[in-house]
């Protein structure tokens, strides 16, 4: 059965120029990552901000050009060393701020027509009705293309930013920290609103958010990233009803339940080490409360275990 | 209160909050902002007394006189005469060309070299931007002073050599003010998205970019026309500018401060035509903006 | 019964906006106890933010038109204060910790600058005193590791959560009996939010001062509040204890609320509130929840509903509760 897209070894750094007297540093933002993706599944992707998971999200749709490995869209390789044509028919992306994600001089119709105004097969009168549809499909009316986006509340605004994935009838959209800048309330809409999407037209997610629960609910599979490496990918239920890398350990120690006075989650001690510098060995040795001898020189790979995959030396 | 407020709410089925807006098109918007409205109205009448006002005179700017100088304003003289006894209101009318035009050349300098050079070096950024903005600052770091001088001992004193001068130096903080307007805006989401959607950079720059940057070079542009008018005056005032008796408005205030004292109205009348067609740019600048922003039609 | 720290009736905020006055506080009674976690949650646009920054007198008084029947803060009546009032009580009396740790320290002062010029302002402390030393302790508190250099290190030396705790110690330096945190966690990495938020529990206990939490993440409000407001459209709609609004919700908001997070620990199915919270200068006739409401009825979009009291302290305003007794 073909992927979706696939990737091997995945690794992005990103130079920080010091200036003329400075040494320039390099950040570490994806230390190999390989991950693939079915059809029609929602893969999760969570983690601490600067664990790279939207830097991921980034690459995949060559927003980012990777330093190296390879990326495979609908089973052809992608040169990923050059910063290559976006593959809009295949992948779309939703974005985290629905505030800072529309250009807030145009029209929301202008803005879900653009990409259709490049593709010579569609007519004006075939673009509109496209954008009448798409904007349908998440719930709001053609009333709402004649606005701007500062007249639409967030959540519309979130919609509207769902919609011009679809318009391109995408089979899989990225999504990037979709509800994190919405309210509570707001938030469940979108969520169903995904969740319809997907049972109707079998559209694969890659929901990437730091929202721990949120992530378990939509998700089929999920994978848990650390320092720009996947610690821990399996079914989402498995991850985390028994994780077990101590990295997910923790964070599904530290969700706490949903009850009054219930104790407060466990906290990890210390602080995420710097990507400029990350560990020789397994990238999470200095936060693990397991390490031990070999986890500090040697770097675990990403081994199946039952039927996940987990990167840590105590598997 | 009784049984039947208890029963369930009828809700309107039909989804009420939209409807369709009717937006103020940019004319309806323009014309709300009484400022704008009454700056482009003294752009535009200093612009046709620059064409007509000459004709309407029977003096020309040249002709002197010297049994009639020194007089003050009168019906055969509406502004009086200066030293030489030529025509104030002619010389001024005629120093509107002048100025004007330098106005203007300024603005299209500003618009068209400022604007495309930060355009490109924000938006291509890395080493290009590196080098391009180099350039910049060491044109930046010349004075004006200088090249107008230079320009003068090549070409000559007179208009041209000041045009080259303002070519040189006059678009440099708008390419800057551009460029790190650029940088800001290509940052933003919704250019990031436009990329993801495969459309050519170009049309990035174009629809995404530069639409969003509008607000600051209005503002850069609505004063860098006047600073522009003011500079030929500055250079016309210390003799570098245009050359006699061709008269700017510099030139006529140089020549009236000399005669501040007996005869102040020599120096009143051009440098009231220098304020007033500032504020006029300032008024309008501010007008333009809002036209061009989305946002400010609710308020 | 313990000191009443905050005693505010009926609180009223209009504030002048170029669309006209805008009442984003309605007839709102803010209490808290010593010893106390009050937890305030709702959606952006409530008038959380708002009805707090009031506690601090921090409204601009040009735009900001309070009205209250009382307003004692820490046992002072703060009606009629000016500002040299309010500099008296602010880091002495009530103190607050902002969301973004990143831009609520200034940048170009030394951590142990920022935290000797709230000493200094202290009349705790008497006249004989050791800055330095004070700082030193709290810091330590704080969890904060060699606290020595962490005094003259600048704010961006430090990580998120570091600077969090920085905040933390800066408004207890003061030594106030009242701590605000408006949604202290927010911009932190969870790995780090469960950090501060026993900090900020251990601080609770420990020193027996009142906290004000306000928070969207009804998890961290059910775990450390001791008791709940629940504001919707610049009013609370239900204020209880933990377990009451936990286990015997009774305004449809709270349920609704509730129904948008996974349930129990992994399980159960989202349910959301349809619709948008409302325009603050369009409001509903009669309740504001009424178009979102899965209950309504004719009433509640006539008549703003009561306040019904049940058990202990359980208010809610609503006209559900005027059903049962038809």
């Amino acid at each position: 059965m073909g992927y979706i897209w696939e990737t091997e070894n995945l690794v992005k750094e990103f130079t920080l120029s010091g200036g003329l007297f400075k040494p320039k540093q390099i950040v570490h933002a994806l230390q190999g990552v390989s991950l693939f993706q079915e059809e029609g599944e929602t893969l999760g992707i969570v983690g601490e901000s600067g664990c790279g998971k939207s830097t991921f999200g980034y690459t995949l749709m060559g927003l980012h050009q990777a330093t190296s490995g390879s990326i495979y869209i609908d089973g052809h390789k992608i040169d990923p060393y050059k910063k290559r044509k976006a593959v809009q028919n295949v992948m779309q992306m939703v974005f985290q701020n629905p505030y800072a994600s529309l250009n807030p001089r145009l029209k929301i119709h202008t803005i879900l027509e653009e990409p259709l105004e490049l593709d010579s097969q569609y007519t004006p009168r075939d673009r509109s009705i496209r954008v009448k549809e798409a904007l349908e499909q998440v719930g709001l009316t053609v009333a709402h293309g004649e606005r701007y986006a500062h007249e639409l509340s967030g959540g519309q605004r979130q919609r509207i930013g769902i919609a011009r994935a679809l318009i391109m009838q995408p089979k899989s959209i990225i999504l990037d920290e979709p509800i994190s800048a919405l309210d509570v309330s707001i938030q469940v809409q979108i969520m169903t609103l995904l969740e319809k999407l997907q049972a109707l037209y079998g559209i694969s997610y890659l929901f990437i958010s730091h929202d721990l629960p949120m992530v378990r609910y939509i998700s089929h599979r999920m994978a848990v990233m650390y320092l720009g490496a996947v610690m821990e990918v399996g079914s989402a239920r498995d991850v985390c009803e028994n994780p077990q890398h101590p990295y997910s350990k923790a964070l599904v120690n530290m969700i706490g339940q949903l009850l009054p006075r219930a104790p407060l989650g466990e906290p990890l001690r210390g602080e995420p080490s710097s990507p400029l510098h990350p560990p020789k060995g397994c990238l999470f040795s200095a936060r693990c409360p397991e390490a031990e001898g070999r986890c500090f020189d040697q770097r675990p790979p990403l081994k199946p275990w039952m039927d996940r995959y987990i990167a840590c030396w105590h598997i | 209160m009784n049984r039947d407020d208890f029963l369930p709410i009828e809700r309107d089925t039909h989804v009420g909050d939209v409807s369709f807006v009717v937006r103020p098109n940019w004319w309806q918007r323009f014309k709300r902002n009484r400022l704008a409205v009454i700056g482009a109205c003294i752009i535009i009448t200093m612009i046709v007394l620059a064409i007509i006002g000459p004709m309407v005179s029977p003096y020309s700017y040249a002709d002197q006189s010297l049994l009639e100088a020194n007089q003050g304003p009168s019906l055969v003289h509406w502004f009086g005469t200066d030293t030489l006894g030529r025509d104030i209101y002619t010389r001024v009318m005629y120093g509107a060309r002048i100025s004007l035009t330098i106005g203007i050349v300024a603005g299209l300098l500003n618009l068209v070299i400022g604007v495309m050079y930060g355009g490109v070096s924000g938006y291509l950024g890395g080493k290009v931007d590196y080098i391009m903005m180099a350039i910049v600052d060491v044109l930046y770091g010349i004075p004006l002073l200088l090249y107008v001088i230079l320009l003068m001992v090549i070409i000559g004193p007179g208009l041209t050599s000041i045009f080259a001068a303002l070519g040189i130096a006059y678009w440099l903080n708008m390419a800057r003010i551009v460029r790190s307007q650029i940088m800001k805006v290509k940052e933003e989401e919704y250019v990031i998205a436009a990329e993801s959607m495969g459309i050519p950079k170009w049309r990035i720059l174009w629809r995404h970019i530069l639409p969003n940057c509008v607000g600051p070079i209005i503002i850069t542009l609505t004063l860098a026309i006047p600073e522009a008018i003011f500079t030929e005056a500055f250079l016309s005032f210390i003799g570098l500018g245009v050359n006699a008796p061709m008269a700017s408005w510099g030139v006529l205030a140089a020549e009236g401060i000399s005669s501040m004292r007996s005869y102040p109205f020599q120096l009143i009348f051009p440098a009231l035509a220098i304020s007033i067609t500032m504020l006029g740019f300032v008024f309008l600048g501010d007008g333009v903006r809002n036209i061009f922003d989305p946002k400010e039609g609710d308020r | 019964m313990s000191e009443m720290l905050i005693d505010v009736r009926n609180l009223s905020i209009t504030i002048d906006t170029f669309r006209g006055p805008l009442q984003v506080v309605r007839n709102q009674d803010i209490v808290l106890h010593s010893g106390e976690v009050l937890g305030i949650v709702g959606e952006s646009g409530c008038g959380k933010s708002v009805m707090v920054s009031s506690l601090m007198g921090l409204l601009p008084k040009k735009q900001a038109n309070i009205k209250a029947e009382r307003f004692t803060i820490g046992g002072k009546d703060c009606l009629g204060f000016d500002e040299s009032h309010w500099n008296e009580l602010r880091g002495t009396t009530i103190a607050m910790v902002f969301q973004d740790p990143m831009t609520s320290l200034n940048p170009i002062l030394t951590i142990g600058e920022q935290i000797y010029e709230v000493i200094h302002r202290s009349h705790a402390y008497g006249k004989e005193y050791d800055a330095r030393k004070i700082a030193l302790d709290i810091l330590t508190k704080m969890g904060l590791s060699s606290p020595e250099r962490r005094l003259i290190q600048y704010p961006h030396e430090l990580s998120g959560g570091m600077r969090q705790r920085v905040c933390i110690a800066m408004a207890l330096a003061g030594r106030p009996n009242i701590l605000i945190c408006d949604e202290p966690t927010t911009a932190l990495d969870i790995t780090t939010e469960a950090q501060i938020l026993r900090l900020l529990q251990d601080l609770a206990v420990e020193l027996g001062i009142g906290i004000i939490f306000i928070s969207h993440n009804l998890r961290i409000v059910a775990q450390l509040c001791d008791r709940v407001m629940v504001m919707y459209a610049g009013k609370c709609v239900e204020s209880a204890t933990v377990e009451d609004i936990f286990n015997n919700p009774r305004h449809p908001y709270t349920m609704g609320l509730l129904m948008s997070l996974p349930q129990e620990k992994w399980h159960g199915e989202l349910k959301a509130i349809e619709g948008q919270p409302p325009d603050l200068y369009e409001l509903p006739r009669g309740c504001s929840f009424t178009p979102r409401c899965k209950w309504a009825m004719r009433i509640c979009g006539k008549q703003i509903p009561m306040i019904s009291t049940v058990g202990n302290h359980h208010e809610y305003t609503c006209w559900l509760a005027k059903l049962e007794g038809l």
